[in-house]
């Protein structure tokens, strides 16, 4: 039986949730144990707050409100899975099963919002693809190093440069790849594959 | 078709959504056409700028399905799309 772990921030709701699941997977509620197939996350206030973390740990169902926006917001966050939390409890089910296996599933009529959103993720990928060949080789290597999540300072000292001088390469490398803070550009660099060594 | 193409929805079209199928109407051939939720993806993307490939890639990518495939179930649903006279090159 599929073990679900259920996340939520109004426990009236979650109860419910978890009482109307339980029949067809095996539910435990509040953090997540360590070998559960899905992780569901139900919360009305903000549902993505806690998906990366738990993402890491299983994948994750979202439920929230029936818009598109939360959707996406819920995909860039990690999620597997998304469906509104006012579908049938049967839909519900049937999608915790599929996302415990690593299937995604989204309301059908969002599918369109959630293909525009990779072909707009895929054309910055390719723009900053573009953008590398005009970074310098010291710049290359800044990049790399802050890709696998270097600091400042241990980027200095590995390459015998002062943290000053990597301050100045990685504001010149965020002004040519056109991106503006120091999450998006790890983000850029993942997406690239340059936090492989 | 080609994978540089970029179709483009037609103006007229209007559209009623029932559960997760969509129902566009074309006033200038006088017919309704229902769209099952891929089809209205694909239909959705076509805005006369994203490539034919773009679509396909997207698709591949979300779908987890070879590059050739999608672009093969996309070039299928543009197709009939384009029979309905719901798009153009």
């Amino acid at each position: 039986m599929v073990k679900v772990g259920l996340v939520g921030d109004d426990t009236d709701q979650t109860a419910l949730l978890a009482a109307a699941l339980s029949a067809e997977v095996s539910v435990a509620e509040g953090t997540p144990p360590p070998d559960c197939d899905v992780i569901v996350v139900h919360a009305s206030a903000d549902p993505t707050r806690r998906v990366g973390e738990l993402a890491a740990l299983a994948p994750v169902m979202v439920l929230g409100p029936d818009c598109e926006e939360s959707l996406l917001a819920a995909v860039d966050a990690g999620a597997t899975s998304y469906l509104p939390d006012s579908a049938p409890l049967a839909e519900i089910a049937q999608a915790v099963q599929a996302t415990a296996k690593g299937v995604a599933v989204v309301p059908p009529l969002m599918l369109g919002a959630l293909l525009r959103r990779e072909i707009e993720r895929r054309r910055r990928l390719g723009a900053a693809q573009e953008a590398l060949d005009t970074l310098t080789p010291r710049e290359r290597e800044v990049l790399a190093h802050a890709a696998r999540g270097a600091n400042r300072r241990e980027i200095a000292e590995t390459l015998y440069i002062s943290p000053d001088t990597v301050r100045t390469h990685l504001q010149r490398i965020m002004a040519k790849l056109d991106v503006h803070s120091a999450a998006e550009l790890a983000a850029l660099a993942t997406g690239l594959g340059l936090e492989e060594p | 078709m080609k994978p540089s193409d970029r179709p483009r929805r037609v103006d007229e079209v209007t559209e009623r959504r029932e559960g997760s199928m969509v129902t566009v109407y074309h006033p200038l051939t006088g017919r309704a056409h229902a769209l099952n939720p891929t089809a209205y993806a694909i239909w959705e993307l076509c805005d006369g700028e994203t490539l034919v490939e773009e679509m396909a890639a997207a698709v591949a990518g979300l779908a987890g399905l070879a590059p050739e495939e999608a672009l093969g179930q996309v070039t299928r649903t543009l197709a009939d799309l384009a029979d309905a006279r719901l798009i153009t090159f």
